[in-house]
């Protein structure tokens, strides 16, 4: 029993060890915490008051990157407008989005938000907050019954990258041979590809897409699909990628190859963090991307949220800015704030006023 | 002349890994003859170093099964290792540190694990699918979620560079199976894994170890989780938590697909191998052939029961042979 005692205590330790040194190496100070379970409240004012607008958001999976931005972007706009915001996050499992649903219906909020895992799954919970006087809205995916669904068009934002590449492509005289590292299986995804080809068929560009592979939206799975596709093309000299992972995925497979990264075009979609940041400026092959500043779907929800409450009648889809993202406009749109970039909000929202 | 070759056959047959063999090897021609691709020294390369990462790991999941146990958590230690040694290595830049920092997480990792089977006498489905939850659950905690990127080039070496002209990870693979190979046939440790997982009690009885056999074998596999997890951020420049979901069924359903047992006592490394192998020449395969992605899980599956329903027949046969050559001895 000694012996084995010896060894859990030196194990707990290191264990601690390597937890203290990767949290102070992945909690950059002003990080903001998130909690992957549970709900986080924000309220505008310091105390609650009955007439304040009580807004909760059941979120699908607060442990992605593109989540966590969508919460802080409506903390802060929750915030500034003096509301009550509370968020609840389902961990990917639709019996926990219903619980959470039915629990902000019990508390008595006053604009229902949600992230649908499934929006068939959900559909029942929203009709009774409809019918509770609740007012319904979703984030990502379009439910019936909802009074609006806020979200940026993935075939308006996969169409300005495509028009880029058209333009680009022409400029230099380039005759592309495209690798798509796509997410057949969400619709999402599906609709970025779509939108990616009509902008480049809109601009009247002649192209050839050698292969479309699944990368599953990981980095690693679209390194190893891409390797693949890349062995059968190696001429392929543009990639575009349905997310900033599969982008940088597809570029790490293309340098592996040893093929000639000068000639390469990668296009990303969402600049959600970090990653498509430094792709993009480390003035590499990662050209353009198409923007979708999750922080401004956060600001959208609870901007939609008040106008809703104050009876004001919004449209099916309240969209929100994407642009085509090159290392020239960067600077407009984001501050340098020690190893961070912050979003300037104000630039942002001037894209919404056009 | 005829009864020759039949029962030089026979012996053949009698061989654990040959139908896996046999089936690579169509399943190579087949793919050489729909896409020429296929056939060609890169493509051999992509495929073998994708299969080492598996390879690696597998090598491991095959002691712990063979002594008769299961670990779950080797998708998430892959993850956790590849973000630690990212962030070792943003701290200190030293390679050879993050190395081991890894590989120390890896033993840890699994001597946890060991104990709380071992010692603990929890099943080791429940325990290590509690430790793959702990542990993806620090790795996200720590990391919020986000990826650690790393721009030190040995680091990114390690995983897309060369030996030669095979690729790095290919070659610890080899390493590493020649090395357990040797090991599990002709030590003596070896032949303890295996009587361990034949019948623990007997083991026992035998004045075998079985406790310390099994911790030694939780933390190999481990150390291994952790390795490959390491050259696989390697292989991305960046430590991804999110990295190795699903690793560990592939890690599984390979080992097991090359014909050990879940009951422990049975399987060997040519034949786990070998099944890493085919599901990564499948994988690949479907790929260069176009194949619509929706379709890959389905043609996976039914490869693996086909295989090993051709397999579980085979056996049957083989026993059955055996009983009546025996009823006729006596």
């Amino acid at each position: 029993m000694r012996k084995y005692m010896k060894i859990v205590v030196f194990t707990l330790l290191t264990v601690f060890l390597f937890t203290s040194v990767l949290t102070g190496c992945g909690q950059k100070s002003g990080d903001k915490k998130t909690e992957s379970t549970g709900s986080t409240e924000t309220s505008g004012s310091n105390t609650d008051s009955a007439d304040q607008l009580f807004i909760g958001y059941v979120c699908n999976q607060m442990n992605h990157e593109w989540y966590q931005n969508i919460c802080n972007g409506a903390e802060e706009e929750a915030k500034r407008l003096g509301v009550k915001l509370s968020i609840a996050d389902s961990n990917m499992d639709v019996t926990t989005q219903i619980n959470a649903c039915e629990n902000f219906i019990a508390q008595g909020v006053d604009v229902l938000v949600i992230t649908p895992i499934d929006p068939k799954a959900v559909a029942p919970s929203l009709k009774k907050a409809k019918e509770k006087g609740i007012h319904v809205i979703t984030e990502s995916n379009v439910v019936e019954g909802a009074d609006t669904y806020v979200g940026i068009s993935n075939v308006e934002g996969g169409k300005k990258v495509g028009k880029w590449y058209a333009e680009y492509a022409k400029k230099n005289n380039i005759s592309p041979k495209i690798l798509i590292i796509g997410l057949p299986a969400y619709e999402d995804c599906r609709q970025r590809v779509q939108g990616f080809k009509e902008g480049l068929d809109e601009a009247g560009l002649e192209y050839e897409i050698v292969q479309e592979v699944d990368g599953q939206g990981d980095k690693e799975k679209s390194l190893v699909a891409a390797t693949d596709a890349l062995t059968a093309h190696k001429d392929v000299n543009c990639i575009f990628g349905i997310n900033d992972n599969s982008t940088t995925g597809g570029m790490a497979a293309y340098k592996a190859a040893g093929l000639d990264e000068s000639k390469l075009v990668a296009i990303g979609f969402g600049f959600e963090g970090k990653v498509g940041q430094e792709a993009l400026m480390s003035g590499g092959p990662y050209k353009v991307a198409c923007a979708m500043f999750p922080q401004f779907v956060g600001v959208g929800l609870v901007s939609a949220s008040v106008a809703l409450a104050n009876g004001e009648k919004l449209p099916e889809h309240y969209e929100t800015p994407t642009i085509a993202m090159t290392e020239e406009l960067f600077p407009k749109y984001y501050n340098k704030n020690g190893a961070e970039y912050e979003l300037n909000f104000d630039a942002v929202r001037e894209l919404l006023n056009k | 002349m005829f009864k020759k070759v039949k029962s030089k056959l026979g012996i053949y047959m009698q061989n654990e890994q040959l139908p896996l063999l046999l089936l690579l090897i169509v399943l190579c021609a087949l793919l050489t003859f729909f896409t020429p691709v296929f056939f060609t020294f890169d493509n051999m390369m992509n495929i073998l170093r994708a299969a080492s990462l598996v390879a690696i790991t597998g090598v491991g999941m095959l002691i712990v099964i063979l002594v008769g146990e299961i670990d779950l958590s080797v998708g998430s230690t892959y993850a956790l290792s590849g973000v630690t040694g990212a962030a070792v290595l943003s701290i200190t830049n030293n390679f050879f540190l993050a190395l081991v920092a890894v590989l120390l997480l890896g033993i840890l990792i699994g001597a946890l694990n060991a104990f709380f089977v071992v010692k603990g006498k929890v099943n080791s489905l429940i325990a290590t699918m509690g430790s793959m939850a702990i542990i993806r659950g620090v790795t996200m905690v720590t990391t919020q979620a986000r990826s650690i990127q790393v721009t030190l080039d040995s680091f990114v070496e390690f995983g897309t560079g060369y030996w030669g002209p095979f690729p790095k990870p290919l070659v610890i693979a080899i390493v590493l199976i020649v090395l357990v190979g040797y090991i599990l046939k002709h030590t003596s440790f070896g032949r303890y894994i295996y009587a361990v997982g034949g019948n623990s009690n007997a083991a026992k009885l035998a004045g075998i170890a079985v406790g310390r056999i099994k911790f030694i074998a939780y933390m190999i596999v481990g150390v291994l989780a952790s390795l490959s997890g390491f050259i696989s951020a390697a292989r991305m420049n960046s430590g991804q938590p999110t990295a190795g979901n699903g690793f560990e069924m592939e890690v599984i359903s390979a080992v097991i697909f090359g014909g050990a047992s879940l009951n422990g006592g049975r399987g060997t490394l040519l034949g786990a191998m070998t099944g890493v192998l085919i599901l990564s020449v499948l994988q690949n395969g479907l790929v260069l052939m176009q194949i619509d992605p929706f379709y890959h899980n389905i043609v996976r599956g039914a490869v693996i029961i086909f295989a090993v329903f051709i397999d579980e027949r085979r056996k049957e046969g083989l026993t059955k042979k055996l009983l009546k050559a025996k009823s006729q001895q006596a």
